[in-house]
């Protein structure tokens, strides 16, 4: 009897430390959150999506969309919000339909529109995951 | 004189299949009468312990018959038979077989309680028994604390468990050394003279000249 | 001595063996119990915030997929496609009470919250709201908020302090009660202000209507799909459609606690069978003493029986604490959707406890009949010879 005491014992400190260290972890947005408002999140953020392209001037740039959004709708266009980010940190650039977490901040982008030269709001990644592709899950 | 509390009838016991056949009883008589200090004996074999475990209805005879008190164990269910064993019966083994997890007092209480001995009255009853075979101060002892003869003489008691008329033993002090065999015949004897029937399969010379009734089994038969 | 007792002291003879077998039967039931505790919490949590609606009809544009629909449900923010006029076309309907909504999102603290915008009166009338701390909306247009209960909760404000939505800053003018459903975990405030602050034009996400008389549910939708051009969903059918969608996750999730439990009684009935072997002495011993077949029998049905209400128990605790670490966890791909705002939380209740002890019992019991069964049929002699 004793030793099933102690096996309930180790189980249940098992369970409370990791429901401790899953309770800290920083929380990653998704696109569809911080769609509406985006400057409302200040400072390093983590959001994740998908890599729905990129911009034709520049490698460096292209677009993430909402990962829920874009399984239900199975198609990569059909994204209405796109947001744009740039990464500057060398190789690692995902591929078309990378499901990724990236780390960043906002900040400028200088890009030739119709009107001049303007500065646009960008994502600027620090850090880029890739989880998974999801091309094959679009059929 | 006492009526005969068991006895046989042409009884044959045949061991394996087709070719290999082992002809261990080929038809044996015996009348044992109650109250009576008998033994068998014969050379090494089967066939004394075989014809034991027949008379106690543990194993069942190829033909004839085994009549305990006038009653014919082969016509009575198993449930019936396991009845018979727990209340009329006690059985002493060679190697003790006593159950290693349980302590000398929990093995005399694990007869009692396939003998219907109420819980309340068991754990009395039990120490009473312990005490009857010299050991009350081994209640708690597990079989591995004890030597090989405190261990039969914990067997003993716990084959008293029921008060049965009848006990058979096979080869009660084969395993033990001189000391311990002393402690386990003056036993034997004790429990003798307070009226049961013993049955015993011995080698021991002086255990059977001192018994009142000799069978011994030669070839399957016993011996005339 | 009694039988439970030689049963115990049977099966902690051998404490290793008692244990491993002991633990195979714990996970089956643990990953039944987690599976079962997560997915009932769901399944509740989704029925309550259909519940929560107060709505009876969910009007919504004609081109939405199931996935906006869902949203309703889960909390989520809304396109704005339906034109302002779509309402009054709705309202003028005879027995159809209508109100709109138009949801967004903002931060608080780095965190995403859902922004409702709404005609205040009505919507307080609509949901019959009660009012914690402060006061509503003095007027339609009013340039405040209203905290859902979780929100003043979560991120400490009170009535008096301000938030910043799209740049623009709003004092906290109230703090609704809890009402256990969606409702708690928004930011209210007016739909003028909202659809200014978020530059949509005169548009909504969607309209909730109730209706008079339940029983005409049927000739109401007809009567607002001939004036506006919408969908019309029910409230039920919006959610069978979410339950449905959770019914065939949860499916297999079930297999797969249902594989764990069969591996535990498959080793249960291994180890038992394993013991009467080597206990064959001892049983042929229990028989020479006087044990009938029916006592073998019960004896080794009832280890397995014990085996089957510990590792019962055993097992609702570890899939209870599992199914709590797992929760926040459970994350990605089509189960976001569902979960978003439906945050899965462990929920045990008396139900499954006993369900998960009753199954344990039964499968042991069962895994242990044959293993007893041969152990009764041994005759005490073959037992008792066996060296």
């Amino acid at each position: 009897m004793k030793k099933i005491a102690f096996l309930m014992v180790v189980i249940l400190a098992f369970g409370a430390l990791a429901g401790c260290a899953t309770g800290g972890s920083t929380k990653t947005l998704t696109i569809n959150d911080i769609q509406t408002d985006p400057f409302s999140f200040t400072g390093e953020i983590v959001i994740t999506g998908v890599n729905a392209g990129f911009f034709h001037d520049d490698p460096q740039v292209f677009f993430v969309v909402d990962t829920a959004e874009l399984l239900a709708c199975k198609d990569l266009a059909c994204g209405a919000f796109q947001l744009p980010v740039i990464y500057e940190g060398g190789g690692g650039l995902p591929e078309l339909g990378d499901e990724v977490v990236i780390t960043g901040s906002w900040g400028t982008y200088r890009v030739q529109g119709q009107g001049g030269i303007e500065d646009v709001d960008i994502f600027e990644i620090t850090k880029i995951e890739v989880k998974r592709n999801i091309m094959n899950l679009l059929q | 004189m006492n009526r005969a509390i068991i006895k046989t009838e042409n009884l044959e016991k045949i061991y394996g299949k087709s070719a290999v056949k082992t002809h261990a009883l080929k038809g044996v008589d015996m009348e044992i009468p109650a109250g009576s200090l008998s033994c068998i004996i014969g050379t090494s074999g089967h066939g004394k312990s075989t014809l034991l475990h027949m008379i106690g209805g543990l194993d069942k005879p190829t033909s004839g018959s085994v009549l305990i008190d006038g009653v014919a164990i082969s016509e009575l269910t198993d449930s019936q038979l396991s009845e018979l064993r727990a209340q009329k019966i006690g059985f002493v083994f060679q190697f003790f077989n006593l159950l290693q997890n349980l302590t000398a007092l929990e093995n005399i209480q694990a007869a009692m309680l396939f003998g219907s001995v109420p819980q309340a009255q068991q754990r009395a009853k039990a120490l009473e028994l312990l005490e009857l075979v010299g050991l009350s101060d081994k209640a708690d002892a597990k079989p591995t604390e004890l030597s090989g003869g405190q261990q039969q003489r914990v067997s003993i008691a716990r084959a008293l468990a029921n008060d049965p008329e009848i006990l058979l033993m096979d080869e009660p002090t084969g395993n033990l050394d001189s000391e311990s065999e002393e402690e386990v015949l003056s036993q034997i004897f004790k429990i003798h003279k307070a009226g049961k029937t013993i049955v015993i399969v011995t080698h021991n010379r002086e255990l059977a000249e001192k018994a009142e009734m000799i069978f011994e089994i030669q070839d399957g038969k016993i011996k005339t | 001595m009694n039988t439970l007792k030689l049963v115990s002291k049977n099966l902690l003879r051998r404490k290793g063996r008692f244990i491993f077998t002991l633990l195979g039967i714990t996970i089956g039931m643990a990953a039944f119990v987690a599976l079962l505790s997560l997915s009932g919490s769901m399944q509740s949590e989704i029925r309550k915030q259909a519940a929560m609606l107060g709505a009876n009809l969910i009007i919504t544009p004609k081109n939405w997929c199931a996935y906006d629909q869902i949203s309703i449900l889960t909390g989520e923010s809304l396109p704005e496609s339906l034109q302002y006029e779509v309402l009054e076309k709705v309202a003028s309907v005879d027995g159809v009470t209508a109100i709109p909504y138009l949801t967004q999102k903002t931060a608080i603290q780095n965190s995403p919250v859902l922004v409702t915008g709404m005609h205040p009166q009505e919507t307080l009338e609509f949901k019959e709201w009660e009012i914690a701390e402060g006061s509503f909306f003095s007027a339609q247009d009013e340039r405040a908020v209203v905290l859902g209960s979780s929100i003043a909760n979560s991120f400490n404000l009170q009535v008096g302090d301000t938030l910043t939505i799209r740049g623009a800053q709003f004092p906290v003018i109230a703090i609704l009660q809890a009402t256990g459903g969606n409702d708690d975990i928004a930011v209210y405030l007016p739909l003028a202000v909202v659809q200014e602050i978020y530059e949509v034009g005169n548009y909504i996400s969607f309209i909730a209507a109730k209706v008079d008389d339940l029983a005409q549910m049927e000739s109401y939708e007809a009567a607002i799909l001939d004036v506006a051009n919408v969908a019309v969903t029910s409230d039920k059918q919006l959610l069978s459609t979410v339950l449905s969608m959770l019914g065939t996750v949860n499916m297999t999730l079930q297999l797969i606690a249902g594989v764990a439990l069969i591996a535990a009684a498959f080793g249960i009935i291994n180890t038992m069978m394993a013991a009467i072997y080597e206990r064959r002495r001892e049983i042929g011993i229990l028989r020479a003493i006087g044990a009938k077949r029916g006592s073998i029998f019960r004896i080794f049905l009832l280890e397995s029986g014990v085996y089957g209400l510990l590792g019962g128990l055993l097992g609702v605790v570890l899939g209870f604490v599992t199914s709590l670490i797992a929760a926040p966890l459970i994350s990605g791909g089509d189960m976001s959707v569902l979960l978003k705002g439906a945050t899965p939380q462990a929920s045990l209740d008396a139900t499954i406890v006993l369900t998960a002890i009753a199954f344990s019992l039964v499968i042991s019991v069962a895994a242990g009949m044959y293993p007893a069964w041969k152990a009764a049929k041994l005759t005490p002699v073959e037992a008792i010879s066996y060296e």
